[in-house]
C-alpha cells in the first residue's frame, strides 16, 4: 500500500514538472519569437524600398568605340525592392566601349 | 494630337514605300522636335544640343531635374552632344572635395547630369534620349560620374514606381563620358 502511494505520488509529480517545464518552454520560444520580430522590425525601420507594381521600364543603351563612368541605365536603388505585373525591357550594346557604373536596369543595392 | 502625327507620318511611309530605318528617322526626328518646341512652353519637356561646339538654338538645360518640374504629367528629355566638348577643368576644380568624399558625392548626387534625376516623392512617367557622338563630357575629376539616363537614388524611406512608364535611350558613339576623361588620352 505504501508503495503504491509512493509510485502515484512520483508519477503525479513527474506528470506535473514535465507540463511546468511545456509551459516554460512555450513562454520562452514566444519571448525569443517577439524578440526577433521587434529586432527584425528595428533593422526594417531604416531600410529603403522600391516599389515596381503595374509599371514598364524599357532601356536600350548603346555604346560604340567609347568610355562612360556613370549611369546610362535606369537606376532606382533601395535597400528592398517589389516588382508586381511589370515589363521590364532591357537592351545594352556595347561594342569596344567600357563602361563603368550602370548601363542596364538597377533596381536595388 | 501628337499621336495622330505620328500615325499619319508611319502611313505616309507606308504607302511611300520607304525603308524601316528611314521611317524610324523620321519618327525619331519628329520627337526631337516636339520636345525641342514644347521644352519652351513647358518645364516638363527639355532640349539641349550642342553641335560643332556650338549651343543650338532652344536648348534649355543639360539634363532634367524632375524636382524642378510642377505637376504630374510625364516628363521629356532630349540631349545631344556632336563634335563638342561638355565641362572644363576649371568648373570642376570645386568639386574634387565632392569627388574624394563619397558621403558627399551620395547626398549630391552625379557631377554631371545629362539625363533624368528623379525626385523621390513624386516619380514621373519618363522619356529620355541622350545621344552623344564625336564628343567628350567630362570632369577633370578621376572617377567623377555623369549621369545620361534615368537615376532615382538617394531615396531616404523609399519610391514608388507604380503605373510609370520609363523609356530610356542613349546611345554613345566615338566619345568620352565621365571623370578624367580626358586623362586617358
Amino acid at each position: 500500500m505504501k508503495r503504491l502511494f509512493i509510485a502515484v505520488v512520483f508519477t503525479a509529480g513527474m506528470m506535473v514538472s514535465g507540463q511546468v517545464y511545456a509551459i516554460g518552454d512555450g513562454v520562452a520560444k514566444a519571448a525569443i519569437q517577439e524578440a526577433g520580430s521587434v529586432a527584425r522590425a528595428a533593422i526594417n525601420k531604416n531600410k529603403s524600398e522600391v516599389n515596381v507594381e503595374n509599371s514598364t521600364l524599357k532601356n536600350d543603351v548603346e555604346m560604340k568605340n567609347a568610355i562612360s563612368i556613370g549611369n546610362t541605365g535606369i537606376s532606382a536603388k533601395a535597400d528592398k525592392v517589389n516588382i508586381k505585373n511589370s515589363t521590364i525591357d532591357n537592351k545594352v550594346k556595347l561594342k569596344n566601349a567600357v563602361n563603368v557604373g550602370n548601363a542596364g536596369v538597377e533596381l536595388g543595392k | 494630337m501628337h499621336k495622330f502625327s505620328s500615325i499619319a507620318i508611319l502611313a505616309l511611309f507606308f504607302v511611300c514605300g520607304f525603308d524601316k530605318s528611314a521611317m524610324a528617322d523620321a519618327i525619331e526626328q519628329f520627337n526631337k522636335n516636339r520636345i525641342k518646341q514644347m521644352s519652351k512652353f513647358s518645364d516638363r519637356y527639355n532640349y539641349y544640343e550642342k553641335k560643332n561646339g556650338v549651343v543650338q538654338r532652344g536648348s534649355k538645360n543639360t539634363g532634367l531635374d524632375t524636382r524642378k518640374v510642377q505637376g504630374y504629367g510625364k516628363v521629356y528629355n532630349w540631349v545631344e552632344i556632336n563634335n563638342s566638348k561638355l565641362g572644363s577643368v576649371s568648373s570642376s576644380i570645386g568639386k574634387r572635395f565632392k569627388a574624394a568624399n563619397p558621403i558627399a558625392r551620395k547626398e549630391s548626387g552625379p557631377d554631371r547630369n545629362l539625363g533624368v534625376i528623379s525626385s523621390c516623392r513624386k516619380v514621373h512617367s519618363v522619356s529620355n534620349t541622350v545621344k552623344i557622338k564625336n564628343s567628350k563630357v567630362e570632369n577633370a575629376i578621376i572617377g567623377a560620374d555623369v549621369n545620361s539616363g534615368v537615376s532615382v537614388t538617394g531615396c531616404g524611406k523609399g519610391v514608388s514606381l507604380t503605373g510609370k512608364s520609363i523609356k530610356n535611350s542613349v546611345t554613345v558613339n566615338k566619345s568620352r563620358v565621365g571623370g578624367a576623361a580626358g586623362l586617358l588620352k
